[in-house]
């Protein structure tokens, strides 16, 4: 395609979509000064409380296990490892030892923190550093004994690093699909490693926690041995969907609690939320390819890195994390619980039915496809199971992201061009179109790379774009009165690192024809 | 974002009510494929010990015996020997065994070396080239009847088969080479 000679006409704003609230005119747009930033132990002590509540779960499923009915033929449960006539299983040694002594060093580093609260800074900083990790230790060392890395080493390393190039695909995919502002790479991956430790291991403690009493509280005179089984272990699948979803959610709340300024919206949110559930995703994926020495390693690795990579509990967790990120734009705190409660609902709901359908299907299905070879299983009646019993949330993320990001570009429309008005130079009209296209804002970047300029280039400009969308999104949410009280930054600091880049790099202004195929 | 509440409270909703039907209604038993469960007993078998016993039965010994059981041999030694037996040899704890002298060492050097120089080469010049011609032709015309083979003289007449083709020299004429030694050589 060629480009006519003569200059084209100045870039015109598309029009907004009628759902879009009123924006104020350019000329006389103001943005109000950000709310002076309240203390930040309002963050640590709710980030405090959500890990502590936690814990608490842990310690009643304890409890509830130390009072359980007597029933001699039914095992002696996880509290088993206390009788040293037994020999004790790692596993249970670290629920019943582990958790208990981290609490306790918990509770010394957290006095330790109060006492020296008003002596030395850094001191109360390390003690407040110490909590945190001992409360998050032993779900650590769970996740870790979760993936059978103690019973078959090799098998466990072979698991982890086959499932390894699936699920950074499925990492750099999620992250990429921020077509516009784009949160920090560290952000996503902590809430991957997030749900990797802290979902892997709550849930997996969870369900050997239900699983060592339910029997005895279940069990009743006349119940046979596999109706008692049945039973437990329906109790065990619908509490995995509720235990992991929650602990999973809790990684979310902490980094929306810590990191509210890199959440634009839902977009943000639907990001975090799919990393979380890919982090869980991953420990899993180990756990049931290693699980009766990789008898079903070959289906499990199709099931959950190949077919499900981007279902299951990427899609479970994404639907909290849409929750939270629309929560973000949301001004009522009554509105912002209920859409996370939402979240939190859509998810835990869809994770037990998926569990318990499952199971139903894997003892009847049998029954309906009798000739049914073990290819038609595995192309196409487990396909159809995942897409029956998932796509409901697949579809709503999807969906979601795609909404997101219209209204994203929507916005950016707007604000870009107010500043591109205002004749700062931080935006000017002509980087407006490939601003607002992403394979436009693509192409001028593969063209700066072909044109001599090498991959420093390429990089600044990617800087450049990032540092133009921050401060686009600050002005979305200044205007839409929904600045974080906690971003210490503002609009002219924002402006000046634009300007800065842009002079520092000699970044290559591009015109209104910038990544234009010719 | 009324949309996502209210989608997520639809889905969320229904799958819950959808999880609870299977846990409760549904998918209740396990499948037994038309057997019977296993009955889970209620209480130990009477009789049966609970716990870790912690005295010795009656009658089981508390320490170890000092005297050989009754219908033992009389002569069995008891405790270790003092002294060794008569037929050990007195320095076995500084005795070295001898290698034997006769065992041969290296490798035989009467071995022939070489291929043998006098190996016939090249092909026997008096093998007979040809079909022979002394072969009879055509279908014999004498050929015995039927009564001729009660006897067996009528087999004297029957063609033999065909003169050797070596019949100008003898089946054993050709022997092995032999070595030195009088014996065909092996494989250097």
């Amino acid at each position: 395609m060629t480009v006519p000679a003569s200059t084209p006409p100045p870039f015109r704003p598309p029009p907004l979509p009628a759902h879009q609230p009123p924006w104020p005119p350019p000329d006389a747009h103001t943005t109000p000064a950000p709310a002076p930033a309240p203390p930040r132990d309002t963050r640590a002590r709710a980030v405090l409380l959500i890990l502590v509540l936690v814990h608490v779960g842990v310690g009643i499923e304890m409890l509830i296990d130390l009072n359980r009915p007597d029933v001699p033929l039914l095992g002696d449960g996880t509290f088993s490892v206390l009788n040293e006539d037994l020999i004790a299983w790692p596993l249970g040694e670290l629920m019943v030892y582990g958790f208990p002594a981290c609490w306790a060093a918990a509770a010394v580093a957290g006095l330790a923190a109060l006492a020296g609260a008003g002596r030395s800074r850094r001191f109360t900083r390390g003690c407040r550093t110490a909590v945190g990790v001992l409360l998050v230790l032993p779900f650590a060392a769970v996740s870790v004994a979760m993936t059978n890395i103690f019973v078959s080493p090799r098998l466990s390393t072979l698991a982890l690093l086959g499932c390894l190039p699936s699920t950074v695909f499925g990492v750099l995919a999620i992250h990429r699909a921020q077509r516009y502002r784009r949160m920090p790479l560290w952000l996503p991956l902590a809430a991957f490693g997030g749900g990797l430790v802290v979902g892997g291991g709550f849930g997996a403690t969870m369900g050997t926690w239900l699983g060592s009493h339910l029997p005895n509280y279940l069990w009743t005179p006349g119940t046979g041995a596999q109706q008692l089984e049945h039973t437990v272990n329906t109790a065990v699948y619908t509490g995995a969907g509720v235990f992991e979803e929650l602990s999973k959610g809790a990684v979310i709340a902490v980094l929306f609690l810590l990191f509210r300024r890199h959440f634009d919206g839902v977009v943000s949110g639907v990001v975090i939320g799919a990393m979380a559930g890919l982090g869980f995703n991953y420990v899993e994926s180990v756990l049931y390819i290693t699980y009766g020495d990789g008898v079903y390693a070959n289906l499990q690795y199709w099931l959950r890195q190949s077919l499900g990579l981007m279902a299951a509990h990427t899609a479970f967790t994404a639907a909290i994390g849409a929750g939270f990120g629309i929560a973000r734009q949301l001004r009522t705190p009554g509105a912002r619980r209920a859409v996370i409660a939402c979240g939190f609902l859509a998810a835990i709901g869809t994770h037990a039915t998926n569990n318990l359908l499952l199971r139903y299907f894997q003892h009847e299905v049998g029954d309906w496809f009798p000739g049914a070879s073990d290819a038609v299983w595995v192309l196409v009646v487990f396909p159809a199971a995942i897409l029956l019993l998932q796509g409901p949330l697949l579809v709503l993320y999807l969906l979601l992201l795609r909404r997101g990001l219209r209204d994203q570009a929507a916005g950016l429309a707007v604000e870009l061009s107010a500043e591109a008005a205002r004749g700062h130079g931080a935006v000017t009209w002509g980087e407006l179109p490939a601003l607002l296209n992403p394979a436009r804002r693509f192409r001028v970047k593969v063209d700066a790379l072909r044109r001599g300029g090498g991959l420093r280039v390429h990089r600044r400009l990617g800087r450049l774009h990032a540092a133009q969308f921050d401060l686009g999104m600050h002005l979305w949410h200044a205007s839409r009165d929904e600045v974080d009280p906690y971003d210490t930054r503002n609009e002219a600091q924002l402006r000046e690192r634009v300007l800065r880049l842009k002079a520092e790099g000699a970044a290559p202004f591009p015109g209104p024809d910038a990544g234009v195929a010719t | 974002m009324r949309f996502f509440a209210v989608y997520g409270l639809l889905v969320g909703t229904v799958t819950t009510c959808v999880a609870l039907l299977f846990a409760l209604v549904i998918d209740t038993e396990p499948d037994l494929n038309g057997r019977p469960d296993t009955p889970l007993p209620t209480a130990w078998p009477s009789g049966v010990p609970t716990g870790f016993p912690t005295d010795v039965p009656s009658g089981f010994p508390t320490g170890f015996p000092t005297e050989l059981p009754s219908g033992f041999p009389s002569d069995y030694p008891t405790g270790f020997p003092t002294e060794l037996p008569s037929d050990f040899p007195s320095d076995w704890l500084t005795a070295v065994p001898t290698y034997p002298t006769d065992y041969p060492t290296g490798f035989p050097t009467d071995y022939p070396t070489g291929f043998p120089t006098d190996y016939p080469t090249g092909f026997p010049t008096d093998y007979p080239t040809g079909f022979p011609t002394d072969y009879p032709t055509g279908f014999p015309t004498d050929f015995p009847t039927l009564s001729a083979f009660s006897t067996s003289s009528a087999f004297s007449t029957f063609p033999t088969t065909g003169p050797s083709v070596s019949s100008d020299s003898a089946p054993d004429e050709w022997t092995p080479p032999t070595g030195p030694s009088g014996e065909f050589p092996e494989a250097p």
